[in-house]
């Protein structure tokens, strides 16, 4: 960029930063008007138009051939989730990057790369809805982390999820519990189990539902962890069908570890995103009054379920493709579509549906993973 | 046997008329079932054949494609069964066919070859007559067969199965089709039951299958495989049009869902770009596959987050599609470059460049382990130049483009042969 479009640039950033910290700041509590989203995501917008020659593009091929076609912040043309794999995807130089978070990969795929130029908005995203969804009756709590440790997993958004947990949230005690070749470490898990047993402390214990089911699920051990435990359930089963079932996983927890099923919250979240879906239940058993059926889109994040390949929306309960619209995607993409399948429960939240999300494109001989699938 | 409906039987009584059918082929030579199979192959091979001609518009409704491309598909899978062939394949991979019936000098000891006792097939939604395939492996080594068919899948192997039992009633009693939901208690008795358990599917969906059958079984997995086509310069320079017919033969064949569907095919040299849209033109006329906009809401949402992602390429400057959502099919030219990789919906084919026949067997070395077949339209020389490195690269199988869905009744699928697999020997010592 020449010096004054990148001074132009930075005084952008600074004041667009300012005004998304402080919807989210404001959270549940005085939530964005449509107005104000609307107003907020359009300023994102062009400023992502502006500053990503390679959207612009993108944008003229949708037909967009300048912010101010955007009328309203749901005809932002989005921009599919691998596009982070086929290059940079970022309106600041590679200069500014303070973090990049990968997909996860399987041999032979490309991962996908999320840049970013500051995390303030990430872990303040990460932060309220943890808040929220997570800790809505206290302020911090012993966290163990079914992960390995953030050094050991530097472009992991979940691992790096975990550590601002650790520092927000976390209270003595708090840990990761995977080694570095990522097997649950059934010493580490049990030691810090019982000790959490010993010292009559509850625990939320965190992770992805596979890392769940290797350390729960074979184990013939099992703990009555103190009252108000909880846990945090993340990703789907990718690759593990035969238990692809999240009401057997949590009946492992309960059976395991004594958290019952209202105490095991649902966590959604991408690599692509800043901003993370929780369901209610966790908050509504601790008393709290929230309604919501489904994953609940925080205020300062939109979602729309759309008839797939089409612009307008399914009705309300009909299965679509989810688009993701994230304020705190300021410097990638703040629309995103994925080919992931879902339906509005709510005004502010929505359901998965069908196969799982995020699933690997199907080849040939998809038939004993249809079949395990109880298809 | 017709193809049941959802929880129609009662299983154990089925597994025991399967092993009972099964104790009858025991008895009789192998030949004798090899020709029933080629006979009921042969009834499906005949257009005039009712049985055939039902089968063709019933799949045509299923597949939403007309019955001339179900044809198509029917004539290219039914025609390799032959009895000759049958029988050859059985004498090359056991060294003696006669192995099936009883001792016979093999090497340094007198051999006999066993087919399982009961053999479960977990079977593909792909090609309509792959899981008639994997039946037909097991019976010609004498066992009996359940077949579990993939749900959504055609009723093809239910109506091939009909056959059997009309030319052959012992062969078709050994030959059960289930659609029974995978947690059936049925299936899983079944699975209990078997001593041999075929399954496709995803490496790491495999992987857990063997907590699901007997501690006894063996497993027969075929993991993901992909295939690719190599349009070389001297091909294209010969017959341009009848390289571009020779493609889509093979691309468009059961609207790409089969593995030795080429999802790349790479252009040798300038003017690939130029192929686009003939190529597309091809592929809709062998499977005018519904519009996009017709299919099912999960194709619908892969197709359009790729479509998207090629709108992105496009915008960093390179690539360009034919064929958009109101096309059943997509064509992509790509000019970086690129390796065989799983499109996210069917009916996807991309096209890249490259500057040298030779440079595909790097590519192809970066998807080692996943590349099926590698059809090549060049002159045999070229082919044959290709194929020792092609082999180490980790392909499987080298053929002229237009052959690729023809592989041959002993074909080594995954690298494998068909028939040794399934069988257990004994040795007799003087």
């Amino acid at each position: 960029l020449r010096p004054d479009l990148a001074e132009a640039r930075e005084r952008e950033v600074a004041r667009l930063d300012a005004e998304i910290l402080e919807a989210i700041g404001r959270g549940w509590d005085d939530p964005l008007s449509e107005e104000e989203f609307d107003r907020l995501a359009r300023d994102v917008f062009a400023h992502q138009f502006r500053f990503n020659p390679v959207y612009r593009q993108f944008c003229l091929l949708q037909g967009v051939s300048a912010p101010a076609d955007v009328e309203r912040w749901q005809a932002i043309p989005p921009v599919p989730t691998g596009a982070f794999k086929v290059g940079r995807w970022s309106t600041f130089p590679p200069d500014d990057d303070r973090a990049e978070f990968r997909t996860s990969g399987t041999t032979g795929n490309e991962r996908g790369v999320h840049y970013l130029d500051t995390l303030a908005l990430y872990n303040a995203a990460l932060v309220s809805s943890a808040r929220r969804y997570l800790l809505p009756d206290r302020e911090r709590i012993r966290c163990l982390f079914l992960s390995p440790e953030p050094r050991l997993a530097r472009d992991s958004s979940l691992v790096h999820m975990f550590a601002v947990f650790r520092e927000a949230l976390g209270s003595p005690g708090t840990a990761f519990l995977l080694a570095r070749d990522r097997q649950p470490g059934a010493d580490a898990l049990a030691s810090a189990l019982e000790r959490a047993t010993d010292d009559d402390e509850p625990v939320l214990l965190a992770g992805a539902a596979l890392a769940f089911h290797h350390a729960l699920a074979g184990s013939d051990r099992s703990w009555c962890l103190p009252p108000s435990s909880r846990a945090m359930v993340t990703g789907g089963f990718k690759g593990l069908r035969a238990s692809a079932d999240p009401v057997g996983l949590a009946r492992v927890i309960e059976e395991k570890l004594g958290i019952p099923p209202e105490l095991q919250a649902t966590e959604y979240g991408m690599t692509e995103l800043s901003t993370q879906y929780y369901d209610a239940k966790l908050r509504r058993a601790l008393g709290f009054d929230d309604s919501a059926r489904g994953l609940v889109i925080p205020p300062w994040a939109r979602v729309r379920i759309v008839e797939p390949g089409e612009a307008h929306e399914s009705p309300p309960g009909e299965t679509g493709a989810i688009l993701h619209y994230d304020l705190a995607n300021r410097g990638s993409a703040l629309a995103i579509q994925t080919s992931d399948l879902g339906a509005r429960t709510r005004a502010d939240a929505f359901e998965l549906r069908g196969r799982e999300p995020g699933a690997e494109a199907r080849g040939c001989s998809l038939a004993a993973d249809l079949w395990l699938g109880g298809a | 046997v017709t193809a049941p409906r959802r929880g129609a039987e009662p299983t154990g009584e089925r597994c025991a008329e399967l092993l009972r059918a099964g104790e009858a082929l025991a008895a009789r030579p192998a030949a004798e079932v090899q020709a029933a199979l080629a006979a009921a192959c042969a009834r499906w091979l005949d257009p005039g054949d009712p049985a055939r001609r039902d089968g063709e518009l019933a799949l045509s409704r299923h597949h939403r494609v007309p019955a001339r491309a179900i044809a198509a598909v029917l004539d290219a899978g039914f025609a390799v069964w032959t009895e000759a062939a049958l029988a050859r394949r059985a004498a090359v991979e056991l060294g003696d066919a006669r192995a099936l019936d009883a001792f016979v000098p093999l090497g340094a000891a007198r051999r006999m070859a066993l087919g399982p006792r009961l053999a479960v097939v977990l079977a593909s939604r792909g090609v309509p007559t792959t899981p008639i395939g994997d039946a037909i492996d097991l019976l010609s080594v004498k066992a009996p067969v359940w077949l579990k068919l993939a749900s959504g899948s055609d009723d093809l192997a239910g109506r091939f199965a009909r056959t059997l039992r009309e030319i052959d009633p012992a062969v078709g009693a050994a030959l059960h089709v289930s659609d029974l939901p995978a947690d059936s208690p049925d299936t899983a008795a079944a699975l209990a039951a078997a001593d041999l358990v075929v399954a496709t599917g995803r490496g790491e969906t495999l992987a857990r299958l063997g907590a699901r059958v007997g501690s006894d079984a063996r497993l027969v997995l075929h993991g993901p495989r992909l295939s690719a086509a190599l349009l070389t310069r001297s091909g294209l320079e010969a017959d341009r049009e009848g390289t571009v017919m020779a493609l889509a033969d093979d691309v468009a064949f059961a609207g790409q869902v089969g593995c030795l569907s080429p999802v790349v095919a790479w252009i040798e040299g300038d003017g690939g770009e130029q192929l686009l849209e003939e190529v597309l033109r091809a592929c809709i006329e062998r499977w005018p596959a519904p519009r996009r906009a017709e299919s099912d809401p999960a194709e619908r949402a892969a197709w359009a987050e790729w479509a998207a992602l090629a709108d992105v390429e496009r915008a960093a400057g390179s690539g360009r599609v034919a064929g958009g959502r109101d096309s059943g099919w997509s064509i992509q030219w790509r000019p970086g470059p690129a390796p065989p990789a799983p499109p996210p919906a069917p009916r996807i084919l991309a096209l890249a460049p490259v500057s040298h026949a030779a440079e595909v067997v790097d590519l192809c070395a970066r998807a080692r382990g996943r590349v099926a077949t590698v059809g090549i339209a060049g002159g045999d020389a070229e082919i044959e130049r290709l194929a020792g490195p092609l082999a180490r690269a980790g392909v499987e199988r080298v053929t002229p483009l237009g052959r690729m869905q023809r592989p041959p009744a002993d074909w080594r699928r995954d690298g494998r042969p068909s028939l040794a697999d399934l069988v257990r020997w004994v040795d007799r010592e003087d």
